[in-house]
């Protein structure tokens, strides 16, 4: 059989239910966030440039990631990643 | 003699430079002889008194110092020739393969090793746990280069068989590298390269881990023992130092003597291999030094290692003073929050009380008694002088006693009221270690509430408790305000209770509080007094022909006025279930303004375990310290309660009409007609496979499958039959001990015994015992116990149900070991982990591991199962507020 | 940080706008639903309640310095204990074992690459999940079938390169295959000439040359790799799909009650899955972890991890808060990949050399410290406890910051 596991990444992951909401912060959030949270961008979680979300929202190796997740004791819960290079 | 003291912040870990070694060094060791014939020890052997003073009374020729006050001295052994040392080599190999041959600069074009280098840099700054992984990244580029960018020499394949053989394989043909060639490259790689490659120029150059001189450690480290013979046994350090010594100056020999280069070659590789085994014994591919009796040495790494080394059994775990062990007993009158310690216990075990004007008088008393009357005192402290005073040889204790002045410290006996903390292994979770206070008693064992049993899974068939004394007010005050038994009625692992009835409790409560039951007057005293109520009695439930009481009134006595609780009753099941206010069987508890309205109380009321019961929401809403009180009073009663009825159990208990028999022993005949018939048509081969699996296994499957319905059939008819009020059945329904399925089992059958999820098969060949006939697929032959505990099992059945239990014992021995690793690992992963100020998760380190705690920032512990608030609970407690 | 917030305060609108501030908001949900919505409450009433809501919930709140890994650690391993060690039947699915209880719960703390019993539920989309057949259908799909598995036997004789290549009709049907595909599949193979034999059932191959040169015509070894080949020819299906077995699940849709078809494999390929028709691609699971990492991503990975964990512990009746899980799921996928609970991965990637020497390999961990020039500087628990300093947890995490001046 044929290897086609090297496909595109396709969009439909996006709408897994395992899979939370994954959104690119802009510089100016970026900064606000390590403001708020008192944390070189080094001691944030990361999230690497290969994960298939990331690659689909096209985030690039510095970039912080918003992650609304669904929380079963919150309803709702705010997560941050960093994209890193490996 | 005055010992400095600092505050220990930071270790930078290093390689020790040859130099280094040499300087600090105060023995060259050249011999390999111990003691001289007369005794003395050898001077340049192991045993040199230059390592330093260990004998008492011996003064230490370095450092003028007698052995309590000389930290011991080195020395060290001049090598014949280098020696690579073992674990060090797996760097020597990434620097010898990233490096060149000849100019041993790393195998990168400049540019790109500079590149890389400013990368680096960057990454430690700021990334520590990238530049790891970037400095494999960097050996692994490095390596891959075949010809030197520098100055184009070919590089050759080598080959690093661990610990600390190297091959070079050469066009000419494979080619070892002697430690000396080895040692010449590395010496030439520059400090940048050094850098690039992982390691620290200026702790760790790559030269230094190939060995020319071995340090020789103090005899502190290795101190010899005098057995009671007179005979002086020597530590496992000196004795592979010796061998080490003997090879070394074989090798130095050789050389002098220009031996043949084969035999030099042997003998540095033989010293080679016994430096290895210095420092690890058990590394593979090497010699194992050994005892004269053939039992390896104890060497450098086996020291350190494992589970007694020096890191987890002398540095992250400690013995400890101040701590007594004994077995525990039951004591239902002492309150949860205490432990019940004898006597004798008492007297050793100490607190340094600090004396002051408000104490003095007590203290004075404390010292006239003595360490041999309690309550004393063992030693007095002086704060003035710093001296300490043994008063089992102080002779003038009435003297003494005068003497105490605000300061002085008394080493009091335990007394009662003192904050102790009390363990049980395994110390499975934070609720395995309490703070308790004491409550000296009569005897040889530890007292304990019956009720605090579920937090350290205790029982008292001769389990064994350690309990510590804190040393300081701090600890105490520590251990009082987060250790104390009541402020750990509520476990973090889910929001519920962990302390509370267990057994004897539940079912005494269930007797107590159902409505068959009234008391008279007596009984109700009785009761209340042994609950410690003070106070009015309340009206009785019924006036004529005579007073009598109900449980529930004399409950309600206990529980907070405002309180308010509905939920089913643990025997709310089967036919007695109901789900309101509606309930003729009394198993719907309502609970209105603290008085019990309808249903008993059972485990779901009162149990330990059992997440938004009537005890976990007095807890949670009215505190610790209100559970306490309940704990300590009602609770009694419901143990008395069964002193009064009674509770136990007769061979009638257990038994069931015949009708009752008759009906199993047509379900048994109807279940096995059933599986003949399959054992019939799967081998006519017609049997109804289940999709993907063999037809053995899909009859195996419909068998067991067939019994175990039998036995619930069967169970259901048991139960059925049983009265209500039977004992046994009473306990099982309420929740006190034992289940539905232990009842089947004793009065109607055991049922199919299970071995790893099969029916019983192994055995004779082809089937499991001489009973039976080869292949014989029937229930009986292959583990179905028809026989019940009452009538007794045949033969047969008591061998496959004993199969069946093996396997029980094995299962929990196997899996302790296996869980406890798991619970070790989990601990060490996630040990740091803490909430900060700001309410985020972050390690020890300050990495961010969650924004806040659980998503919602809640406690499990101070929750409703989980739900830290109970909105209808609310809407309940308000809806009646105009 | 506007004006101060005052819960006591009388308007039930403030009350409810700081509610919102300060509860997550699954709880102001419910207080909406339970209480804000409620007719039968008076608006006093309402004040009462959800000022106390605010109250109880702030009060729950996990104190600063608590340490909640240490916790989280405890509450997963002493319930571990109580777990049984053997392999039990997947809920409902008696078709193949699962693994269960401890060892799967050390399967996935452990982040091995495959789980020792791989399994996927499959979900269908909305066309497909009522209806048993189309569900079957898509189950023939899905399972990974090849000659070999819809054949009898294949026959040959030394000498000769005829095979025969005997089907089994009954297998034929079960895995949805006809004698046109078997022919079609053999074709393309390349082993030989395929045709079909009058007899019904029976095809024949010639094997060319190349596949059995006539020089080993009489080496029965030579014969039997070509079996081998022929029985390994791919027909349909997802490889790594060993069994497909349809389930069914009663669902109330629409207030009506029907039954939802789903399909749970033995054997695990998510990235094809998911790309088959008929697939509900939202709801389609594995319990293969590192593969939900590698096709849906690291945040998928991390609640697989919770779901996996919390099933285990609720198949062996234990009670755990799923805080607990979800600390140690958020610790495994810190670094954006899955890091095992041990020496290979959070253990054995701490910052300190003595708290990774005390774990395991304490003198490879010590030996490298000293190569790369470590410093230790005694930040963590284990670190502290060994030089005996007060930790930096639970009331260690004050300090002072002044001390007396002498």
């Amino acid at each position: 059989m044929p290897s086609r596991s090297k496909r595109r990444v396709s969009k439909k992951i996006l709408e897994h239910e395992l899979v939370p909401k994954h959104e690119v912060l802009s510089f100016e959030e970026a900064v606000e966030v390590l403001r708020k949270l008192g944390v070189p961008p080094s001691r944030l979680p990361a999230i690497s440039v290969n994960d298939p979300v990331v690659q689909l929202i096209g985030a690039k190796p510095g970039d912080i990631i918003k992650i609304t997740r669904k929380s079963p004791t919150a309803g709702e819960a705010v997560y941050y990643r960093i994209v890193v290079a490996f | 003699m005055s010992v400095e003291s600092y505050i220990l912040s930071k270790i930078k870990f290093g390689v020790l430079p040859p130099h280094e070694i040499s300087r600090m060094a105060r023995v060259t060791v050249t011999r390999a002889e111990l003691y001289e014939s007369d005794g003395t020890p050898v001077m340049g052997g192991p045993r040199d008194p230059h390592f330093g003073a260990i004998e008492p009374g011996e003064v230490c020729p370095v450092c003028g110092n007698r052995r309590d006050a000389c930290p011991g001295h080195f020395g060290k052994i001049d090598l014949a020739r280098p020696v690579l040392l073992p674990y060090y080599s797996d760097h020597v190999n990434a620097v010898l393969q990233a490096t060149c041959r000849s100019c041993s600069r790393i195998l990168l074009p400049e540019e790109q090793a500079n590149r890389m280098r400013r990368i680096l840099k960057t990454l430690k700054e700021k990334w520590p746990r990238l530049a790891q992984s970037f400095i494999k990244e960097v050996r692994k580029q490095a390596a891959q280069n075949s010809v030197c960018p520098h100055c184009g020499a070919r590089q050759y394949k080598i080959r690093y068989i661990r610990p600390v053989i190297f091959y070079e394989e050469r066009p000419e043909g494979e080619v070892r590298l002697t430690p000396i060639e080895i040692r010449d490259r590395l010496e030439k790689v520059r400090n940048e390269d050094v850098e690039l490659l992982g390691l620290d120029p200026e702790y760790s150059r790559p030269e230094w881990m190939v060995a020319t001189v071995l340090p020789v450690p103090p005899l502190a480290i290795r101190p010899p023992i005098t057995l009671e013979t007179g005979l002086k046994s020597e530590d496992d350090l000196t004795h592979a130092l010796v061998e080490i010594i003997r090879q070394n100056e074989r090798l130095k020999h050789y050389l002098r003597t220009s031996a043949p280069e084969t035999m030099v070659e042997d003998a540095w590789i033989a010293l080679q291999h016994m430096i290895a085994a210095y420092i690890d014994n058990e590394l593979p591919n090497v010699y194992v030094l050994q005892h004269r009796g053939g039992r390896p040495l104890k060497t450098l790494a086996q020291r350190l290692k494992g589970k007694e080394g020096r890191l987890r059994g002398n540095l992250s775990g400690k013995r400890v003073n101040y701590s007594a062990r004994t077995v525990i007993s039951p004591d239902s009158e002492i309150s949860i929050n205490e432990v019940g310690v004898p006597k004798e216990i008492a007297m050793i075990l100490t607190y340094p009380m600090r004396v002051t004007l408000e104490n003095i008088e007590e203290a004075r008393k404390l010292v006239l008694n003595g360490p041999y009357k309690w309550p004393g005192a063992t030693y007095v402290i002086k704060a003035r002088t710093g001296t300490k005073i043994d008063l089992r040889y102080h002779k003038n204790h009435k003297q003494l006693a005068e003497s105490l002045e605000p300061g002085d410290i008394v080493e009091r006996h335990l007394v009662d009221g003192d904050i102790v903390l009390f363990n049980r292994q395994p110390s499975l979770h934070r609720m395995s270690i309490l703070g308790h206070r004491v409550r000296v008693m009569p005897g040889k064992t530890f007292r304990l509430n019956p009720l605090v049993c579920p937090p350290y899974n205790a029982d008292f068939d001769g389990d064994e408790m350690n309990l510590h004394v804190p040393r300081s007010e701090e600890a105490a005050a520590e251990a009082e305000e987060i250790l104390l038994v009541e402020r750990n009625i509520k476990t973090p692992r889910y929001g519920g209770p962990i302390i509370g009835g267990r057994q004897d409790y539940i079912s005494g409560a269930y007797l107590m509080t159902v409505k068959t039951r009234l008391f008279t007057k007596e009984e109700v005293l009785e009761l209340l007094a042994k609950a410690g109520y003070k106070g009015e009695i309340p009206e009785p439930a019924i006036l004529y022909p005579k007073e009598y009481w109900t449980g529930k009134q004399i409950v309600s006595l206990f529980l907070p006025e405002d309180f308010n609780y509905e939920g089913r009753a643990k025997i709310n099941a089967g036919p007695l279930a109901c789900d309101s206010y509606d309930c003729f069987n009394d198993s719907y508890i309502a609970i209105r303004d603290g008085k019990l309205l309808m249903g008993v109380f059972d485990k779901n009321a009162i149990g330990a375990e059992q997440p938004n019961n009537v005890l976990h929401i007095i807890a949670l809403e009215y505190g610790d310290d209100k559970a306490r009180e309940i704990l300590d009073s009602i609770y009694k009663s419901y143990i008395r309660m069964l002193e009064l009825r009674g509770l136990t159990l007769s061979l009638s208990d257990v038994d069931i009409p015949v009708e009752a028999r008759r009906e199993i022993d047509k379900l048994v005949e109807e279940a096995k007609k059933e599986i003949m018939e399959m054992i019939e048509l799967y081998k006519q081969g017609k049997l109804e496979p289940i999709p993907g699996r063999t037809p053995e296994d899909s009859l195996e499957i419909k068998i067991i499958n067939r019994l175990q319905e039998l036995f619930r059939k069967a169970a259901e008819v048991a139960v059925n039959y049983m009265d209500p009020f039977n004992d046994v059945f009473i306990m099982a329904r309420t929740g006190a001990r034992g289940s539905e399925t232990n009842i089947a089992q004793m009065v109607a059958m055991l049922g199919q015994q299970v071995v790893r999820g099969k029916r019983i098969h192994r055995g004779y060949r082809n089937r499991t015992l001489p009973h039976f006939k080869w292949g014989d697929l029937a229930p009986e032959a292959k583990g179905f116990v028809r026989g019940n505990f009452r009538y007794g099992l045949r033969p047969v059945e008591v061998f496959f149900h004993a199969a069946a239990g093996r396997e029980g014992l094995v299962d929990t021995a196997v899996k302790t070991s296996q869980s406890g690793y798991m619970q070790r690992r989990l601990m060490h992963a996630l040990s740091d982990a803490l909430v900060m100020h700001d309410g985020t998760v972050r390690d020890a380190y300050g990495n961010l591991i969650q924004l806040r705690y659980g998503e919602d920032g809640v406690d499990p512990m101070k929750t409703y199962h989980g739900d830290p608030v109970d909105i209808d609970r609310l809407i309940e407690k308000y809806s009646r507020v105009k | 940080m506007s004006k101060p917030l005052n819960i006591f305060t009388d308007n039930l609108e403030e009350i409810i706008e700081i509610a919102r501030t300060i509860l997550p908001p699954k709880k102001m949900e419910e207080i909406e639903e339970k209480v804000i919505k409620n007719e039968k409450l008076t608006d006093k009433q309402k004040l009462l309640i959800v000022r106390d809501a605010i109250i109880i919930y702030t009060r729950s709140l996990a104190h600063p310095g608590e340490p909640v890994g240490t916790v989280a650690a405890q509450s997963i391993g002493e319930p571990g204990t109580q777990m049984t060690l053997r392999t039990f039947h997947y809920a409902g699915v008696i078709e193949f074992d699962v693994t269960l209880g401890l060892p799967r719960l050390i399967e996935i703390v452990d982040a091995r690459r495959e789980p020792s019993t791989p399994i996927m539920t499959v979900y269908l989309d909305e066309k497909h999940r009522y209806d048993e057949e189309k569900a079957k259908e898509i189950a023939r799909r899905l399972q990974y079938t090849t000659v070999g598995n819809v054949i009898d036997e294949v026959q040959y004789a030394l000498g000769s390169n005829e095979f025969y290549v005997i089907l089994d009709p009954e297998m034929l049907e079960d895995r949805g295959v006809t004698v046109e595909k078997v022919v079609e599949a053999l074709k393309r193979s390349k082993l030989g000439e395929v045709e079909e034999t009058d007899e019904p059932y029976v095809i024949r191959l010639l094997a060319s040359e190349r596949v059995l040169p006539p020089e080993y015509y009489f080496d029965p070894m030579a014969y039997k790799e070509v079996e081998n080949k022929i029985k390994k020819v791919y027909l349909k299906g997802i490889k790594g799909i060993k069994r497909a077995v349809i389930q069914a699940e009663e669902k109330e849709v629409n207030g009506e009650k029907v039954k939802e078809y789903y399909i749970v494999t033995e054997g695990s390929n998510l990235a094809e899955v998911l790309r088959v028709r008929g697939v509900d691609h939202r709801r389609t699971t594995t319990n293969n972890i590192h593969e939900i990492a590698q096709v849906l991503g690291i945040e998928a990975a991390r609640n697989a991890i919770i779901n996996e964990i919390m099933k285990v512990l609720k198949d062996a009746g234990l009670d755990v808060d799923i805080r607990h899980v979800m600390l140690v799921a958020d610790m495994m996928t810190f670094t954006g990949k899955i890091r095992q609970i041990g020496r290979l991965g959070i253990a054995g990637e701490k910052e300190s050399v003595l708290a990774r020497a005390v774990f395991e390999m304490t003198v490879k961990n010590l030996y490298d410290a000293a190569a790369t020039g470590e410093i230790e500087d005694f930040r963590g628990v284990s670190e502290k406890s060994i030089i005996g300093q007060p930790p930096p947890v639970g009331t260690g995490v004050v300090v002072w910051l002044k001390t007396r001046e002498k």
